[in-house]
């Protein structure tokens, strides 16, 4: 939590989010005296890790290796730490392993940096990442409906093209190229999720982006699953198959219920499916190509490249910059661009959406129907990005980049969304993105302070007088309205 | 407890901030504390190489004259704060925040140092600028009158006290905080509009905030006080605060005709004083006096590097937009 421009994650156990949740106390070890610890998770974690608190409190263990702090207060300077630079990412061990299915091959020790990919890992075996991501906003019809038989055709082509890669790939020590020729692993994704939505007219926001979600990763991964049988039918089983979890004719639907026994707790999310899951399970337990099929990674510079939105995020903002390493550059949502143009509203609305940061609320002349439609990322509830991430989670055997957007200003407003998204079963979050209380004065906008204070003042002023720095003003000063 | 004054009360007074008399003071006070941060956060090897292998000559020389006029102003910002704005300004939440604002001119400084030792640019040169060019010793000129006039048989009781008190914070707030540095932000923003020179662009996105929350601090003051006192803001003296901004606008067009003598790509002098002009219109109607040159602003770019919400790609740029010194609770 010291070092802010360093790229840190959690693997986080089930045993600390519970003591969280009930406000009870959490021991820190030195790694030293407890190098179990590292090797176990779930039940077995927490029996040991319970048998060393009490070891600790009959003075057992040496005075130097062990401190207690109460959960709340550790998970309380996490977030700060959170807020205040990004990191560290929230990811869960517990929830990463119980619903692996290389579980019996090994435990998975940390994520991958992005936290998409959750692969077992040791001392002669190091895990890689094998990726690729489809863009689902190429697969919508000119009629508005998604084309599945496209979507099935694109699935097959990408799963065959990463098995590919594993064979082709130059490696940079063997003990990757052992890790991957072992389980040969692959992670495939989606991107321009937010694309799709918009060009389908579904608010990010809502019920229906959610079911989408749902019902395309359920599709996508169910062709994956399927492609990698048939690969393996034609050119063999992936070497640790007949550990898998596959060879026992499950599929990633079936470990939710492995983390719920893990765990204790029901998981919040639901099981619906619609697609003869049966069937493929007959044909899984008969061979796999690969070790893992699924993994939904952040995109942030393929789908640039692809011109469409990043991962299952939404637009950032629907007029944006964006840093990379070539420079700063300017964006528009292309979609609400398209929108606008074919309402004639666009050469009017151009200059008032800078002056408004992107936010259509912010522009009187905008309809309502848009404004609904075109939300920046700020403005969605992080109960929206939580569910979509469950729903797809579901049908992921690896992890889910899920970044997380919020306006909030104390680390106690964001405490429940991350309780939360460990209750739903989620593997991982990715960055925590604070919306700025302040920007700096514009400057291609009309700007008169002393006419119309701009937001930030009067939100700061709001929370100093808030705060209960008691003001002398009558309640009439305009300072405050 | 003594009477609170914005401006005039006891200046020897411990302070007693609460309960608040201006809120917007500490507002300012507590959003300073959450734009916290340090020059070194902001790597500049990317600088060097472009410095070495990207940029010409003309364009070397045009960022020694940004950092040979930065780095003086920033401390004679603090020099007037401290020595002719602060002894005035007595209500606390407002001592509170130039007391702040004293540490970001500092730490203006220090970045501009650090960029300064970075860079293999011409030490000497950079330094002995505002004592050499013309151009920036006359900017450096006019800054100093403002000052001194503060230091010299000063009565803030009378009327004349306070109009040249009124002058002063237009002087800093509104003309070197407000129109002076808001040319060499665009100056430098230029570079990473072509994808050049980021690291110091990242320190100008800190200093460009910063210089924002001074220039609010010094509107709502120069308006708190106008109100407070009412009989400052004469004709004769709405006059003057416009020649002052009028006289500040040719300066900063010959100094910008020193910095671009000619074009660089993506910029010229003339582009860079047509957006002079148009941020001093803003400053003029911003202290209730009319526009004087209704020109649009040229720099349609700029919407890119400061208007809009950006979105850092992690790995590859620093992330500025998180602020710090959240409540623990």
């Amino acid at each position: 939590m010291r070092t802010p421009s360093l790229n840190t994650a959690l693997f986080i156990p089930d045993e600390f989010m519970r003591r969280v949740q009930t406000d009870d106390d959490w021991y820190l070890f030195d790694p030293l005296y407890v190098p179990d610890l590292t090797e176990c998770y779930g039940r077995e974690f927490s029996r040991r890790y319970r048998e060393y608190a009490r070891k600790a409190e009959r003075g057992e263990l040496p005075q130097r290796a062990w401190r207690k702090v109460k959960a709340r207060d550790l998970y309380l300077k996490i977030l700060v730490s959170l807020m205040e630079t990004g990191h560290p990412w929230l990811t869960f061990k517990d929830a990463a392993n119980a619903r692996s299915m290389l579980k019996d091959v090994g435990i998975i020790h940390s994520l991958n940096l992005c936290t998409e990919v959750a692969l077992p890992t040791n001392r002669d075996e190091i895990a890689v990442c094998n990726l690729a991501s489809i863009n689902l906003a190429r697969h919508l019809r000119e009629d508005g409906e998604i084309d599945w038989q496209k979507l099935a055709q694109t699935v097959r082509i990408a799963v065959r093209g990463l098995d590919n890669v594993i064979d082709l790939n130059l490696y940079p020590s063997e003990k990757a190229r052992r890790s991957n020729l072992l389980n040969r692993p692959i992670g495939l994704g989606v991107m321009g999720f937010a694309e799709l939505l918009a060009r389908k007219g579904i608010p990010y926001d809502s019920p229906e982006a959610a079911d989408l979600a749902d019902q395309l990763l359920e599709f996508i991964s169910y062709h994956a699953i399927l492609t990698s049988h048939e690969l393996a039918k034609e050119r063999g089983v992936f070497p640790r198959f007949a550990q898998s979890e596959w060879a026992k004719g499950r599929v990633p639907l079936d470990t939710i219920a492995d983390l719920e026994i893990e765990r204790g707790e029901p998981i919040e999310t639901d099981r619906t499916t619609r697609l003869d899951w049966d069937a493929l399970r007959a044909k899984v337990k008969e061979g796999m190509r690969n070790g893992t099929v699924m993994a939904i990674a952040p995109t942030a510079t393929i789908a640039l490249i692809a011109g469409t939105s990043t991962s299952l995020d939404p637009y950032f903002a629907n007029i944006f910059s964006r840093q990379t390493l070539s420079g700063k550059f300017l964006e528009f949502n292309p979609v609400l661009v398209d929108e606008l143009k074919r309402r004639g509203l666009w050469e009017r609305v151009r200059e008032q959406l800078i002056a408004a940061r992107g936010e259509l609320s912010e522009v009187a002349e905008i309809p309502d129907d848009l404004k609904r439609l075109f939300p920046t990322a700020f403005q969605i509830s992080p109960d929206a990005y939580l569910a979509i991430a469950a729903k797809a989670q579901k049908w992921v055997d690896m992890a889910i980049s899920r970044n997380l957007f919020f306006t909030a200003r104390r680390p106690s407003d964001i405490a429940e969304v991350y309780l939360k998204a460990w209750r739903m079963g989620l593997k991982s979050t990715y960055y925590c993105f604070i919306h700025p209380r302040m920007q700096a004065e514009p400057s291609t906008v009309r700007v008169n302070k002393r006419l119309q204070k701009p937001k930030w003042v009067a939100e700061a002023q709001r929370e100093v007088v808030a705060d209960g720095a008691a003001c002398s003003l009558s309640e009439a000063c305009e300072s405050c309205q | 407890m003594a009477e609170v004054r914005l401006v005039g009360g006891d200046p020897l007074e411990p302070v007693q901030l609460f309960p608040l008399h201006y809120p917007w003071a500490y507002a300012h006070v507590q959003q300073a504390k959450h734009n916290t941060w340090f020059p070194e956060e902001a790597p500049l090897h990317d600088d060097l190489q472009d410095w070495n292998e990207r940029l010409t000559d003309e364009e070397k020389r045009a960022v020694e004259m940004l950092l040979g006029f930065f780095n003086p102003m920033e401390s004679l910002v603090t020099t007037n704060l401290i020595m002719a704005i602060y002894p005035h300004v007595t209500a606390p939440e407002a001592r509170l925040y130039l007391a702040r604002q004293a540490w970001e001119e500092a730490n203006h400084v220090m970045a501009f140092e650090y960029v300064i030792k970075t860079l293999p640019v011409d030490r000497e040169r950079v330094f002995n600028l505002h004592k050499d060019h013309p151009a920036v010793q006359a900017k450096e000129a006019f800054q100093m009158r403002l000052t001194k006039a503060m230091l010299n048989g000063y009565d803030l009781s009378t009327l004349a006290g306070k109009q040249r008190f009124l002058y002063n914070l237009v002087g800093y707030f509104v003309v070197l905080e407000g129109i002076f540095f808001y040319s060499g932000f665009a100056l430098a923003l230029a570079f990473r509009q072509r994808g050049l020179m980021k690291g110091l662009c990242t320190i100008i996105d800190w200093v460009l905030r910063d210089e924002s929350l001074h220039l609010s601090f010094g509107i709502h003051l120069i308006l708190e006080f106008l109100n407070e006192h009412r009989e400052v803001m004469t004709p004769e003296l709405a006059q003057s605060v416009r020649d002052l901004i009028l006289e500040a606008v040719r300066l900063e067009e010959e100094y910008n005709r020193a910095v671009l003598p000619k074009p660089i790509i993506g910029l010229s002098a003339d582009a860079l004083n047509g957006y002079v002009r148009y941020v001093a219109d803003r400053r003029l109607e911003e202290l209730g006096l009319e526009p004087a040159f209704r020109q649009p602003n040229p720099l349609k770019w700029m919407a890119a590097q400061v208007d809009v919400p950006e979105l850092v790609n992690f790995f590859e740029a620093r992330n500025v937009n998180y602020e710090v010194g959240l409540p623990r609770q």
